[in-house]
């Protein structure tokens, strides 16, 4: 079996560590000798629908944020790629990618989002969420309820996000801000698409989370219920015990 | 006032040093600012030449390698440390080498190695004849922000210094080269040819002012280049480890060139310059050899591991010594955006230690090094003592954030293992 990453906008959206999220699929993939491929869907490369098995989507500094933003409507990715995730594609965003699949971010009237005009980045309303821009940067270890037991990551952002009525939230949270640091709720969950604001990185010491996606695309991909075999995670489960401990959970 | 907060600078740095509370780099100077905000302005007016150097990696071996060089040629010089690189810092530094009524006496240069976050303010404050711009990546984005926003203050702090200071940037830098359009400002540029140094930005089409290029790495002390500047070249070997730091030898050599000291001064004296604290730092304990050096950020220790992965043989050990402390950035993310892969074929084993080991294991264990060569340790000491027992040659190769470097420099002090106790707080 293989699987195929779309790893959007990798070259611009790769900030604090969210690469990590990709080296964990393929190492727990390789564990199962299943193949990984990695495909940079970015500005000026082409995409069409069917090309990649599931999409991951990083966080970036404000001005590759708004040539993502311009990119994702323009090149009409933003729109195939929803189209992708309505038939159930995995997807996971972190941070800044969230941002952008949402309906939009709202930046304050005195905040320089690179050219006065820029005060609004259009979303592509995938995740029933809108952002808006905070005056303090939510910085911290943060740890999450989840239905994949508890999620642990590290936070940096001042964007708000409020989830609409029907959204769904990852998680509430134990300890750090999560979406706005006001609801008590972290990230969204749009059908196989998870967007939240866990750096960390996420997926290496949230094991469980990452297998749910590889057995996901594979069960997606392949038609059938596929059941991945346990691993021996010594170090993933001592990771997350320390990292608990630490923050006292 | 100035009086008053001198006094009172002193005797802290008095009490700091009877008591050994961190060798007291920032506590006068914290007093001192508070009483007397004018200070650092006041006593650093009076000596003759300044120059700052800022940037994200490499900031303590190059404004100790102009030390070196400019001292050799018979300056006079003050210059502050890693540990005290911020205003309290340099504050701080002023009050120890000044007299109570606030003379600086003979000293004619100060070296200013100056943290990134505080450039704007600190550039003001000293007035620098010369400003070095090394490189920028991200560090601590918890702490510092986004490069982005970085290199726009930068630039704006740049172009308002009234008093045109000459600048010095890395043109291979993608990030600092862009300040070589800084108007009205002599901007000077080094680089090194097939440079194989992954910045975290690439300029395109760089000119060197100063550019060298590597001809052999023998060792890890010991590096040849030959570098061309203004039509003058020469092959020379430097005492230094890694293609990062031949950025540094040539910027400091700009540097302590434009304030004075000859092409053969620099050239006969570089042979003499031993490692930084924590920068390639050799220990030789009875037989066994530590070699120490810090990483702090993805950028720089992507960099370091490059350079040894060449140099590590399957006697040695790697310990890796990861704190999440203030001082370290309390955001571990960047341990994944550093390429630990590389070390998937070094043969010997790993070590982990520090607040965030398990997490340093995880990485070692994602980036594709098998189970068995992982160990997890609690202490600092544990790993030390149990590598001296060994009876081998390998050599240990500790690889510490910069809150584990200061806990193994109070450790190996403590142990009489080493003598010199740098004063980095």
């Amino acid at each position: 079996m293989n699987l195929k990453i779309g790893y959007l906008y990798g070259d611009l959206m790769n900030i604090y560590g969210d690469t990590g999220n990709s080296i964990a699929l393929k190492h727990r993939a390789h564990a199962r000798n299943i193949d990984v491929e990695v495909k940079m869907i970015t500005i000026g490369s082409s995409y069409k629908v069917g090309d990649v098995d599931m999409f991951f989507f990083g966080g970036g500094q404000d001005e590759s944020q708004i040539a993502v933003s311009r990119d994702l409507i323009k090149s009409k990715k933003g729109e195939l790629i929803k189209e992708e995730i309505e038939k159930g594609i995995p997807l996971l965003a972190i941070c800044g990618g969230y941002q952008l699949l949402g309906e939009y971010y709202q930046a304050s009237r005195k905040q320089e989002v690179g050219s006065s005009q820029d005060i609004r980045l259009e979303g592509v309303s995938l995740f029933p969420a809108y952002t808006e821009a905070g005056d303090t940067r939510m910085i911290g270890n943060i740890a999450i309820e989840s239905e994949w037991d508890k999620l642990i990551g590290f936070e940096n952002h001042s964007g708000k996000t409020y989830l609409r009525p029907e959204g769904k939230a990852l998680g509430t949270v134990l300890k750090g801000f999560g979406n706005n640091g006001e609801d008590g709720k972290e990230g969204c969950v749009y059908k196989n698409a998870i967007g939240c604001y866990m750096h960390g990185s996420l997926l290496p010491k949230n094991p469980q989370l990452c297998d749910w996606f590889i057995e996901k695309t594979l069960s997606i991909k392949y038609n059938k219920d596929i059941k991945l075999e346990k691993l021996n995670d010594f170090f993933e489960i001592n990771a997350r015990a320390d990292f608990l401990a630490k923050i006292g959970i | 006032m100035l009086y008053i907060a001198l006094f009172l600078g002193k005797l802290a740095y008095l009490f700091s040093r009877l008591f050994n509370k961190g060798g007291g780099s920032a506590l006068p100077g914290l007093i001192a600012l508070k009483i007397y905000p004018n200070l650092i302005q006041k006593l650093i007016s009076q000596i003759p030449t300044n120059i700052l150097v800022t940037g994200t990696n490499g900031k303590t071996t190059t404004s100790s390698l102009i030390a070196h060089f400019v001292t050799n040629s018979g300056h006079t010089i003050i210059h502050n440390t890693t540990g005290s690189n911020l205003a309290r810092g340099v504050a701080s530094h002023l009050i120890s080498g000044s007299s109570l009524f606030g003379n600086m006496g003979k000293i004619d240069l100060g070296i200013w190695e100056v943290d990134e976050a505080v450039f704007p303010q600190l550039l003001i404050q000293i007035r620098p004849a010369h400003v070095v711009v090394l490189n920028l990546s991200r560090d601590q984005l918890d702490r510092y922000g986004e490069t982005d926003s970085i290199i726009k203050k930068w630039k704006s702090a740049l172009e308002k210094a009234s008093w045109k200071p000459h600048v010095y940037i890395n043109a291979d830098d993608g990030a600092v080269y862009s300040l070589h359009s800084l108007k009205n400002l002599d901007v000077e540029t080094f680089g090194v040819l097939d440079s194989t140094v992954i910045w975290e930005k690439k300029s395109t089409n760089p000119h060197f002012d100063i550019q060298a290029k590597i001809i052999e790495q023998r060792d890890i002390s010991s590096i040849t280049i030959v570098f061309s500047h203004n039509g003058y070249g020469k092959k020379l070997e430097l005492p230094l480890f890694g293609e990062y730091n031949v950025y540094n030898f040539l910027v400091a050599y700009l540097v302590a060139q434009n304030s004075g000291t000859s092409r053969e001064s620099i050239e006969s004296s570089i042979a003499s310059f031993s490692s930084v604290f924590g920068r390639m730092e050799r220990l030789l304990l009875g037989k066994k050899e530590l070699i120490i050096n810090l990483i702090k950020n993805p950028v720089g220790a992507t960099q370091v591991i490059h350079s040894l992965s060449k140099f590590i043989k399957k006697e040695d050990t790697v310990l890796l010594i990861l704190n999440d402390k203030l001082a370290d950035g309390t955001d571990v993310s960047w341990i994944w955006d550093t390429d630990f892969e590389k070390l998937q074929s070094f043969k010997g084993t790993f070590i982990a230690v520090g607040t965030r080991k398990s997490d340093m294991a995880l990485r070692l264990f994602y980036a594709g090094i098998a189970k068995e060569k992982i160990t997890v340790v609690d202490e600092i000491s544990r790993s030390i003592t149990s590598f001296l027992d060994r009876d081998d040659k390998g050599r240990l190769f500790i690889l510490p954030t910069y809150t584990a470097l200061l806990e193994l420099q109070t450790y190996l002090k403590d142990n009489d293992y080493k003598q010199k106790h740098w004063h980095e707080s």
